[in-house]
């Protein structure tokens, strides 16, 4: 009874604030895709990897200086994939279907100040598809072939921002923690990868040990931005919890405090455009191999370059390390690692078909990931793709992405804007 | 007798040369710097027609300051659907005193991704979003750019005009030549014509519905036609407005990170 009072209600809240709006704008996707394992993916050979339809809609309500801000998705997962992080969506029993509440806020700006509040996205760093700075909002990581921006999910926060001619700095306060999502459906491909070698591996987001709800468990942030001619620049830091949990010997999963200090630029030179990108992790918890954690300092630093020649070409590529002093035993890693991207795509016949590609190389043991993608756009309206992920093993360990080799696959996706 | 006549005929050429060069950059200076108000505003539909008949249709809204030298635009697509809320933050500034044409700053803001991006200013020869017009086409390319040439006069409507050669001086340019029909009284371009690396004409411009709002002149509609593809893209311009009072936040990176253009 309660619950239906307060739908009503909220109908009733949406419908007075569209009436009394100055203006309303609902756009929206209609998405539907299925992919199949590869001939190499051993037991996933022609085994169905994806099949899922989804409802994106978005409401924007704009007064005078203010914007009100609604993105929900609903979600069909025909291989009953689907968890919750106890946050981002509200999941069915069977694992079938999810509601999302993406991002819902209201938006006013002054003539210099300006305030976000609510469950918002904010994407922090100039890296492409590169967690550095980028640690505001988690990942949704129970999804391995969704684009990495389509991954972020939101957090409930107040953001203040102060704005100048050609700055602008935020503060973040997020009283609410909001962890990953992780693959911990049965039907989720994921699942096996993550928890299949545990016999005690965690099946619902209430089996973690969450941070308390109280004033202080919350997190905190700032960026400061500066757009100049001949380069940007921004800084950040963040002090608030690490998104991903970490196990004890008994997989028990908890999450851990961590604090940020990052940089970032861009710099355009003719048709180049180069971006610089590092963060400084205090004393991070790292996982250890036998379980529970250890402390130390971690530096991640990004080189990279957009190239757009003409013809439409746009060429992106991107060096990546990621450093921790001190010695890599017991941890679940080594204390230098490092990666390396090239992204390519170009469009033909007025944009109608679009070629892209995208691959990485961790270069320690030379696993790779390679996204060769086809995209045709029907109408202004329907878009269809044809995608192929390719995960591969390096010649003497799997590596960063070879642990993935067996979720290799083929998706054919449809999508209708409007 | 003969020599002197040849000798005649060279410096009267060289006389003519060097006064049709001079004629030619206020010409091209006289078009770049046209009067269009220190803001102005519009938005244009651009239908896309391929060599079928089968027509897509983009919606953009437009926003031009002057402060001081540097000229600022933000163009916000409105549809197709899939693009809404792409925004395009561009600032021009003059040519350096050599004469060569100064990189403009640029971002794009991509809804999706949540984040502004700093693009590369140098290159605006690629094709606006799939229509037949470049970035350069669709704003004022730079003078810098090219040299300048008067082959002649000609009438466009019964409207005489200047046939002004604009050669790029980038050699690697995909348009190495542009002739355009410039009106002798207005220096607005009735139409014009692209020619390729190896001198083929590529594509073709129509001017039309040009009149004076407030003051300015001001062409409401265009037609460009790529010959090899016989693609053709029409741009419409709609509620135009000039010297008209745009909120300056507008030409700021903050502005299109909060989707405030639209």
């Amino acid at each position: 009874m309660m619950r239906r009072f307060l739908l009503v209600l909220f109908v009733l809240f949406l419908l007075c604030g569209a009436a009394s709006a100055q203006e309303l704008d609902y756009s929206g996707s209609f998405i539907t895709q299925a992919g199949a394992g590869l001939p190499n993916t051993h037991h996933n050979s022609g085994d169905l990897l994806v099949g899922q339809t989804s409802f994106d809609s978005t409401f924007k309500v704009y007064t005078d200086e203010t914007m009100l801000y609604i993105n929900t998705i609903l979600l069909y997962d025909a291989l009953a994939g689907q968890s919750s992080n106890g946050a981002s969506a509200f999941v069915s029993d069977n694992n079938n279907f999810s509601l999302n509440l993406k991002e819902a806020y209201f938006d006013w700006r002054g003539e210099k100040l300006a305030l976000r509040v609510g469950r918002q996205i904010a994407a922090w760093g100039k890296a492409d598809d590169v967690q550095i700075v980028d640690i505001l909002c988690p990942q949704d990581e129970s999804s391995l072939y969704s684009d990495y921006q389509d991954n972020r999910l939101g957090i409930d926060a107040v953001r203040l921002s102060y704005i100048g001619e050609s700055t602008q700095t935020d503060f973040y306060w997020i009283p609410f923690f909001t962890p990953s999502t992780l693959p911990l459906a049965d039907g989720n491909p994921l699942n096996d990868v993550m928890f299949g070698d545990f016999d005690n591996a965690p099946g619902r987001y209430s089996d973690f040990d969450m941070p308390d709800k109280d004033l202080a468990s919350g997190e905190y942030g700032a960026r400061f931005s500066a757009y100049l001619p001949s380069f940007d620049f921004s800084l950040y830091g963040f002090y608030g919890w690490d998104d991903m949990p970490f196990y004890t010997e008994e997989m028990a999963g908890k999450y851990k405090r961590m604090a940020m200090v990052g940089a970032d630029a861009a710099i355009p030179a003719g048709d180049f455009v180069f971006r610089l990108e590092s963060a400084f992790f205090p004393q991070r918890y790292m996982q250890a191999s036998e379980g529970g954690t250890r402390q130390r300092n971690q530096i991640m630093a990004l080189g990279g370059f957009d190239w757009t020649p003409t013809g439409g070409w746009t060429i992106t590529a991107q060096y990546v390390a990621d450093v921790v002093t001190g010695s890599d035993s017991p941890l679940d890693r080594h204390t230098y690692e490092h990666l390396a991207t090239l992204s390519v795509e170009k469009p033909f016949l007025n944009e109608t078909i679009t070629l892209s590609g995208s691959f990485a190389m961790d270069l320690r043991y030379f696993s790779t990931n390679t996204e060769l993608m086809v995209e045709y756009k029907f109408t202004d309206s329907i878009t269809l793709s044809l995608t192929g992920e390719f995960y591969f093993a390096g010649p003497d360990k799997d590596g960063q992405f070879g642990s993935y080799k067996d979720l290799s696959c083929i998706i054919l996706k449809a999508k209708y804007s409007f | 007798m003969r020599k002197i006549t040849l000798l005649c005929a060279a410096i009267m050429l060289l006389a003519g040369t060097a006064i049709y060069a001079q004629n030619a950059d206020e010409i091209a200076k006289a078009a770049y710097n046209l009067p269009d108000g220190n803001t102005s505003s519009y938005t244009a539909t651009l239908t896309l027609i391929d060599k079928a008949g089968k027509s897509r249709v983009r919606e953009i809204a437009q926003y031009n300051m002057k402060d001081g030298e540097v000229k600022k635009g933000v163009t916000v697509f409105r549809s197709p659907k899939d693009v809404a809320g792409v925004s395009y933050l561009s600032f021009d500034y003059p040519d350096n005193p050599d004469g060569t044409a100064k990189d403009s700053d640029s971002w794009l803001y991509l809804p999706a991704m949540k984040k502004v991006r700093r693009v590369s200013g140098s290159s605006k020869d690629d094709d606006f979003q799939g229509t037949d017009f470049t970035y350069d086409d669709m704003g004022d390319r730079s003078v810098g750019k090219d040299t300048f040439a008067i082959l002649g006069e000609d009438t466009v409507d019964g409207i005489a005009c200047w046939k002004l050669e604009c050669t790029a001086k980038d050699k690697s340019a995909k348009i190495s030549r542009r002739v355009l029909w410039v009106g002798k009284d207005n220096y607005v371009t009735y139409k014009g014509e692209y020619y390729d690396k190896q001198n083929k004409l590529f594509k073709t411009m129509e001017c039309q519905d040009i009149v004076q709002i407030d003051g300015f002149w001001t062409t409401q509609k265009m037609v460009m036609t790529t010959l090899t593809t016989n693609h053709k893209t029409i741009y419409e311009m709609k509620d135009i407005q000039y010297n008209n009072d745009i909120n300056p936040a507008f030409f700021t990176v903050s502005a299109l990170e909060r989707g405030q253009v639209k």
